[in-house]
């Protein structure tokens, strides 16, 4: 599938693999530094479980659940779910300490539409504290962050077991400060905001690709501190908020002149509390790296929480790098308040990832991986098993 | 047969050779006097922000890819130049460091030295003039 949408992506990811690094300029007082990164990923679905699910023809892999990134059964090569083109900018004002960035990012699975994931001001209090205003990754996982970001990346993308909610992004304020407590390097951040996200790709996995859904998360509160110790390094993290869901269902209301919305089935009520706790692990030692992520939501009163974890194993030899990675995520059914045990969702991916660094500033990975459905006999959607070669090429600039 | 062993005795009993070494160089005002290599690596990796002393490092970098500065990583850390710069792309892309500020030479990194109080930086052993203070030999 080579989906006409996602043409403009591979052109100017093309384009741009031949740019020089980094790009600064000045104008009076104002420096301007200009980078950017590309992934140009592509698909070959090997075998799985056939069959149609929703509006979709598998077997079927989700590459990232919040950019609505699924490779499937509809045969040949596909370039749309891993493709990504990111341009970043900073501008550093006449007080050095202050500047504002701004990150966007064009998808081949958003058919080449541009997003704009980051845009917020930093003011810098002192070389060890910073704080952040603006549009921001919500930094749940270890690679949160730097999810789009493939030459950062093990893999051709992340795991999908852990990695891409409904909501990605916060608009807010965050706060930022290192220290060093002993032999400990110390990162510890807060953050407070709301995200409001419409026509969530997230919700089309589960309700269709027509389907439409829009979410809220307000009142977002969030802590992490990260620990890093020669080659040992933990990560924790806690965020909280008000989670709102509205199917909208194409029936024009005259009296709000606008479509007709209903709450989310799976919500308990309006709005429901969602508490997000993970925690990462990683032994970084000579040519080894080791990591396990570890995640739980619990949203009171909701007939279900989430489990997720994650291993990873990677070994690194000269310019090559060799990563194998088991991802897990399990829903379990809260009985008191009516789940159902067979109807959770479930499903665990195992990948094998070649990587070779190119250049200092590009590689090339090779990635098999085999994703199993658990999923409870209730369960629907069930997208099934499924057996998927990607090949990515990731370069910054 | 006996050419061919001797041959062989002399490739492998041949000294490796090795990497030429390196100073980490600061201002001579500079208060890095209990500088340890971890804490050079951390700095340059934008772990360490502040030192005890309530100095704050601002360490100074090559532009591009030269041999220099993949010897640098390579000796203090293990890792390629690669593997840094996908860790580096990690922390700038994220806002979680700053880059560090990149110069072209050693030339440049000795004036940048030179002039700044609290800036760190490294060159070649030899190329070590009088308007900076060696800190730690890295080899």
């Amino acid at each position: 599938m080579f989906k006409a949408g996602c043409h403009a992506v591979l052109f100017a990811l093309l384009a741009l693999s031949s740019l020089p690094a980094q790009a600064a300029k000045r104008i009076g007082e104002f420096a301007f530094t200009g980078s950017g990164f590309m992934t140009l990923g592509v698909g070959q679905m090997l075998g799985g479980t056939h069959g149609t699910v929703l509006d979709k023809t598998c077997p079927c892999l989700i590459a990232d659940y919040a950019q609505n990134a699924i490779y499937d059964g509809s045969g040949g090569l596909q370039f749309s779910p891993d493709s990504k083109l990111g341009l970043q900018g900073t501008m550093t004002l006449p007080n050095p300490n202050f500047s504002v960035t701004a990150q966007a990012v064009a998808r081949g699975s958003l058919n080449g539409n541009i997003n704009l994931e980051w845009l917020y001001g930093s003011y810098q209090f002192s070389d060890a504290s910073t704080i952040q205003i603006g549009r921001k990754r919500l930094p749940i996982f270890y690679y949160s962050d730097s999810q789009d970001i493939g030459f950062a990346l093990p893999w051709t993308h992340l795991p999908p077991q852990l990695y891409g909610w409904e909501a990605v992004n916060y608009n807010g304020i965050s706060l930022q400060q290192r220290a060093q407590v002993g032999d400990w390097d110390v990162l510890a951040g807060g953050l407070l905001g709301n995200e409001h996200v419409t026509d969530s790709g997230y919700w089309q996995i589960y309700n269709g690709q027509a389907s439409q859904t829009n979410v809220q998360w307000k009142n977002i509160v969030g802590a992490n501190v990260q620990l890093t110790r020669d080659w040992f390094e933990t990560r924790w993290s806690y965020i909280q908020s008000d989670t709102e869901r509205q199917n909208i269902n194409g029936v024009w209301n005259n009296a709000t002149q606008r479509l007709s919305a209903s709450p989310d089935a799976f919500l308990h009520g309006l709005r429901t509390k969602q508490r997000i706790y993970t925690s990462a692990f990683s032994v970084d030692y000579a040519d080894w790296l080791v990591q396990t992520e570890l995640l739980f939501i619990d949203r009171p009163g909701a007939n279900f929480k989430d489990h997720a974890n994650r291993l990873g194993v990677t070994r690194r030899l000269g310019s090559w790098e060799v990563s194998g990675n088991i991802a897990e995520y399990h829903a379990q059914a809260v009985i008191a308040q009516g789940g159902n045990p067979q109807a959770q969702e479930s499903h665990i991916n195992q990948s094998l990832t070649t990587r070779y660094f190119l250049s200092p500033q590009s590689d090339v990975k090779v990635q098999i991986e085999q994703q199993r459905d658990r999923g409870g006999v209730n369960w629907q959607p069930k997208y099934g098993n499924a057996t998927l070669l990607t090949l990515a090429y990731d370069r910054i600039f | 047969m006996r050419t061919l062993l001797l041959a062989v005795l002399l490739i492998t009993s041949h000294p490796a050779v090795a990497d030429p070494a390196l100073a980490i160089i600061a201002n001579h005002d500079g208060d890095y006097a209990t500088l340890t290599r971890k804490q050079v690596v951390d700095i340059y990796m934008g772990k360490l922000t502040v030192l005890a002393n309530g100095t704050f490092p601002q360490p100074v970098d090559y532009q591009g890819n030269p041999e220099i500065r993949e010897r640098f990583y390579r000796l203090m850390t293990g890792k390629t130049l690669a593997q840094i710069n996908a860790y580096w792309a990690r922390m700038s892309f994220t806002g979680q460091a700053n880059p560090t500020r990149l110069l072209p030479d050693q030339k440049a990194m000795l004036r940048a030295v030179g002039k700044n109080q609290d800036a760190l930086g490294f060159v070649d052993k030899g190329e070590v003039t009088p308007s900076v203070k060696s800190l730690m030999i890295i080899e």
